[in-house]
């Protein structure tokens, strides 16, 4: 029961994000400088900040955008990774020993390099930023889907739909991509987190959101410059930790799962 | 995996707890707190005898210094007026002597006669007479279409030597900036014969030794790091109290603050980054601190050529809506005090007494509503035939001081009806599209300084400027520009003095510019030190003057 | 060995192809001309003359393919060309950025294996204690945490409230303290986690058991046998995980203003400064193949099944 609480949580903190355009007391870009720094009230939950704006309401919208961003990223790169890793696997040949080389080289290369290059390109902004992660981020995902995939290929039940001539596709579809769905979700889970820690790095640095439209890697930076009204930087910073841990929870707990239904 | 929960839990109280403890401590009475706190970290600076009164002055440098070329623009002002010194500089928005003693401008104001000052010797010991300066100055005119910002170089003619202390610089046509071209840091600054490479000219080849007449001399150099002046002991005039001046190089100006507070550096100056906030916490914690305002004014560019702000009426309904006194309140803090026109007071000519518009929001909204401006359909934001009046307001994305006070117009602006969209853009994008005269509103602070009025004057005459490209919409752009060129070479004074005047009525009656705040030059320092001076411009750093106090 | 060596290398070749063609034509592929990027980037007027110059400088007027070849003979040879900051080579600006980050990287590997073994034998050694929950308790905030979020935090705590360590600075070996231990966090808690895991596996292996029959104490067969079977994935792990230590590194740097290649980088793009962009995406490829090698080349020493071909 506290398990499933403290996974409430979290859920319950993406839910009112989602929703900020319509539970956020206060415009998010409203600035009212007579009120700067104002205290937590009735009126401003969290405070306001160095332009008189809603703390608030920023770590709503700002939650909104940060982890938007993060889960299109991550279904993106989940999607044209497994894809890719389903077809990998099922034709293999040169077509996979082609993907796997490329993903091989490309699977712990600098993220930060692939994003300076975008960024040096397009100009900063998040779909710069966004671009540039799921050009690596694929990889995770083709190379389980592909050795998923091989390893299902050997599966009696493939084995007799394709001798009854199933067209590949449904091949790949209703058996392939069916068993390897639970495979795949402790990965997306833990995925999420790391490209939400990154998307909020970058903006931190100045490449992705920019400013006035909240996030919350940016509010903390907004915050440095104001570290006496440690509010501005302590609300998006506990946001962030608290939505990565529990997602990297999640994860944990799929696997887990998964492994006593293996066992 | 439920006590893994729990110890998460756990941790997690302990972050909520630290931070808990940080926000209490600014709700309950901050200002003694923090005094307490500047008292502590102070305390064991005062028990570390080694330190205290030394002969090291430590100051903060946001970038880092640079190669001390004096005749190319990649080095920081600040340490080239550390080492170099000129005929003439400029204090207050006046024109004092350096180098020269005194000069005579000949009647038809084609001549300059400078008496150099005697007994003036290089770091090296070298003598500084009229040969080389003329030496460094024709080596900047042979590269004069490096430095478009300098009027007079195109107009000298000669440089001649009478004598050791006697340089006469003739003129093809007058120039009025000739003096105050002088007094930029770079380029028009002395460099010592044995700093001139053997290949050429400074401008192309570098130095082979920053050699210069000022009061300290490079002495050790770690770039991105830090840099060691040492005083100079050739100096001609007063020598600075420090044996050593060590600029360290922070970037950030938070870090700078915490380095001051830790007792790390002794002092810093600046007038674009510290921020209000900054500048009252470390007063507050006992640092002493300064200000005064320079002569470059943080202004509001309005597009006259552009799709809606190319309407007049829309312009001086900004004018009339725009609170200047709200952003200094809230922005600034009041440090920065509301802005009348497009240059400061200071600057010469430019100070007509004409009034600014106040702020009237009343006002704003019957002009809108006279010239057809009206709020349709129960829309707050006011359209004319069809078009909304939305104003895009474009900033560098890096720079997101303007998107501060942007922030605040907006909330202003909407008040009367229009709508002021913020747009972040690239530092490329943003330079290209002011170029082109794409954006409706932006926000950028005069030159100030020595560029005032000539430089800015030029550049704003000239085609293909982003300093033309506001401008083109106005009705009487071709007259101003004739204007604007004539007050570069005008010696009469009574013409001069009308020209000022028919340019900055232009800009009034045509509202181009909505003149926001004074920006002002901060200073923050060690309270056991004084003489901190902050009259010359806003780029240099002038330490000459501090001492321990006694 | 070496064969295995010279197989692994070859295959990092198309990566360090690929990027240095991606480096050269990032210029190329601005919206804006490559001339008229530079001269606004030096905040210099752009007029016919100055634009010809420019090209004439920047050897833009040949065709792309031979501006490649060029530019790659000289990148060989070291030249990578002015930074259009300060003028100066980018190789030499480079060198002395890299130090320094060479040099926090390098602390961060050592709180990396220091508190991670710790840590990790601590927690598997005392399964279930309070150490244990505390330390995984810390492998789950730790791995969560941002890293410019924690390094605020600790400048908040060591620096401004407590005054025990320096706010930022390269000089003396204090300033390390706080941004190496920033940039390791996340990294300790995932190796915490690995050992610890790896570990309790290990401990349930036939070899153990024999161990013990053998007459072993339960501490030394630990000690002997399993702790440096189960440090062999951390190795493996650490050499994939150097990309992200550098990225994390740009963060840290720009957090702590430590002098190195990532506050460096990020100050060269909002500057546009084409040259030094170019010059960072190389050494980080370089590096990156160095590191991957160096890594690979380990574990083929550690375990013979790899360098004869099983690891398919």
């Amino acid at each position: 029961m506290k398990r499933k609480f403290f996974l409430l949580l979290p859920a319950l903190l993406v839910l009112i994000c989602l929703l900020a355009p319509v539970l956020a007391p206060w415009d998010p870009n409203k600035a009212d400088p007579t009120i700067k720094f104002a205290k937590m009230s009735a009126s401003h939950w969290l405070g306001t900040d160095y332009l008189g704006r809603d703390i608030f309401s920023r770590v709503l919208w700002g939650g909104r955008r940060t982890m938007g961003y993060a889960a299109l990223v991550t279904a993106a790169s989940a999607v044209f990774g497994t894809c890719l890793g389903m077809l990998s696997g099922f034709t293999g040949g040169v077509f996979d020993s082609v993907v796997m080389k490329g993903s091989d080289i490309l699977r712990s290369f600098p993220g930060i390099v692939l994003v300076l290059i975008v960024v040096s390109v397009r100009g900063v902004g998040i779909g710069s930023v966004c671009l540039a992660m799921l050009l690596v981020r694929w990889i995770w995902y083709a190379r389980m889907a592909r050795n998923l995939t091989r390893a299902e290929m050997g599966r009696t039940a493939i084995l007799a739909s394709r001798l009854s001539g199933s067209s590949w596709l449904k091949i790949l579809r209703r058996h392939i991509f069916i068993s390897i769905l639970p495979e795949m979700l402790p990965v997306l889970s833990l995925d999420f987190g790391g490209a939400l820690l990154a998307i909020s790095g970058y903006s931190f640095l100045g490449l992705g959101i920019l400013p006035p439209d909240a996030e919350w890697g940016m509010m903390i930076n907004d915050g440095r410059n104001y570290m006496e009204h440690p509010g501005m930087m302590l609300w998006p910073g506990l946001c962030v930790v608290f939505i990565v841990i529990s997602v990297n929870l999640l994860g944990d707990r799929l696997r887990d799962k998964l492994e006593v239904r293996r066992s | 995996m439920k006590r893994n929960v729990w110890s998460i839990l756990l941790i997690f109280a302990m972050l909520l707890s630290l931070a808990a403890c940080g926000q209490k401590k600014t709700t309950e009475g901050m200002p003694q707190e923090t005094q307490e706190q500047g008292a502590e970290n102070q305390e064991p600076e005062a028990g570390a005898p080694a330190e205290e009164k030394g002969d090291t002055l430590v100051v903060r440098a946001a970038k880092d210094i640079g190669d001390m070329n004096p005749h190319t623009m990649k080095s920081q002002m600040f340490a080239q007026d550390w080492v170099y010194e000129s005929l003439v500089a400029m204090k207050n928005g006046e024109i004092v002597p350096e180098l020269a003693e005194r000069w005579e401008v000949s009647e038809d104001g084609k001549t300059y006669t400078f008496h150099l000052r005697d007994n003036v010797k290089f770091s090296d010991g070298s003598d500084f007479n009229s040969k080389i300066a003329k030496k460094n100055i024709e080596a900047v005119m042979a590269h004069a279409d490096g430095y478009s910002f300098l009027q007079s170089l195109s107009s000298i003619t000669g440089v001649e030597t009478p004598d050791e202390g006697t340089l006469v610089l003739t003129l093809s046509q007058p120039c009025n900036s000739l003096l105050s071209d002088f007094t930029f840091s770079r380029p028009l600054v002395m460099l010592g014969e044995a700093g001139f490479p053997a290949e050429g000219d400074p401008y192309d080849y570098g130095v082979t030794e920053p050699i210069g007449t000022g009061m300290w001399v490079l002495k050790e150099y770690v770039a991105d790091q830090y840099a060691v002046f040492e005083r100079n002991e050739n100096y001609w005039g007063e020598k600075p109290a420090f044996q050593y001046l060590r600029a360290v190089v922070i970037p950030d100006v938070n870090t700078a603050a915490s380095s001051l507070k830790a007792g790390e550096i002794d002092l810093m100056m600046d007038s674009t980054q510290i921020t209000a906030e900054l500048y009252e916490e470390l007063g507050a914690a006992g640092f002493y601190t300064a200000k005064a305002p320079t002569t470059s004014i943080s202004n509001l560019n309005i597009n006259t050529a552009g799709e809606i702000t190319g309407d007049l009426q829309v312009r001086l309904a900004m004018e009339y809506a725009t609170d200047k006194q709200a952003i200094s309140d809230g922005i600034f803090n009041g440090l920065q005090e509301p802005a009348t026109a497009y240059f400061s007071t200071e600057v010469p000519y430019t100070d007509t007494g004409i009034e600014p518009y106040p702020y009237d929001p009343e006002k704003a909204k019957q002009i809108l509503e006279e010239s057809g401006w009206i709020c349709e359909n129960g829309d707050t934001i006011r359209s004319k035939d069809g078009k909304r009046l939305e104003i895009d307001l474009i900033y560098d994305s890096a720079v997101t001081k303007d998107m501060d006070i942007g922030l605040i117009l907006q909330s202003q602006y909407a008040e009367v009806g229009i709508q002021l969209n913020i747009v972040p853009q690239d530092s490329q994008v943003y330079r290209e599209n002011w170029t082109k005269g794409d954006f409706g509103v932006l926000i950028y602070s005069s030159w100030g300084g020595s560029y005032e009025p000539y430089a800015t004057l030029a550049a704003m005459a000239k085609d293909g400027d982003k300093f033309n490209t506001v401008q083109k919409g106005m009705s009487n752009k071709a007259e101003l520009d004739r204007v604007m060129l004539d007050c570069l070479s005008q010696t009469d004074e009574e013409k001069l003095a009308e020209n000022f005047v028919f340019i900055m009525q232009s800009f009034h009656d045509e509202a181009v510019y909505v003149p926001l705040t004074v920006t002002n030059k901060l200073g923050i320092m060690r309270s056991d030190m004084t003489g901190m001076d902050l009259a010359t411009g806003q780029d240099s750093m002038d330490v000459s003057g501090i001492t321990w106090a006694e | 060995m070496i064969r295995y060596l010279l197989k692994q290398m070859l295959g990092l070749v198309p990566l360090l192809f690929l990027v240095s063609a991606a480096a050269f034509f990032l210029i190329r592929l601005l919206p804006v001309d490559p001339a008229t990027a530079y001269l606004n980037s030096i905040n210099a007027p752009v007029t016919e003359e100055s634009l010809q110059l420019v090209k004439e400088e920047l050897g833009l007027e040949d065709p792309v393919p031979v501006q490649y070849v060029k530019w790659l003979g000289q990148v060989l040879q070291g030249d990578l060309g002015n930074s259009y900051q300060t003028k100066r080579p980018v190789t030499e600006e480079l060198k002395t950025d890299l130090k320094y980050t060479g040099i926090l990287a390098l602390a961060a590997l050592v709180w990396v294996l220091a508190l991670s073994t710790v840590f990790g034998i601590l927690s598997a050694e005392r399964a279930n204690s309070f150490w244990d929950r505390l330390i995984r308790g810390f492998t789950f905030v730790g791995a969560a945490i941002p890293k410019f979020w924690l390094g605020f935090l600790l400048v908040y705590l060591f620096s401004l409230k407590w005054g025990v360590l320096p706010v930022q600075g390269a000089t003396s070996l204090s300033c390390l303290v706080l941004p190496s231990f920033t940039l390791a966090c996340s990294y300790i808690a995932t190796y915490t986690k690995l050992l610890r895991n790896s570990i309790l596996e290990m401990k349930n292996q036939p070899f153990v058991t024999y161990a013990r029959i053998r007459g072993f104490t339960r501490r030394q067969a630990v000690w002997r046998h399993v702790i440096p079977n189960a440090l062999l994935p951390v190795l493996t792990a650490l050499g994939l995980h150097i990309g992200g230590m550098l990225s994390g590194a740009v963060i840290v740097e720009n957090v702590f203003s430590w002098p190195g290649l990532g506050r460096m980088c990020v100050s060269a793009v909002a500057a546009r400064n084409y040259p030094m962009i170019q010059g960072y995406i190389l050494l980080m490829a370089v590096i990156f193949v160095a590191a991957n090698l160096i890594s690979d080349m380990a574990c083929a020493a550690l375990n013979p099944r790899i360098r004869l071909g099983g690891n398919k």
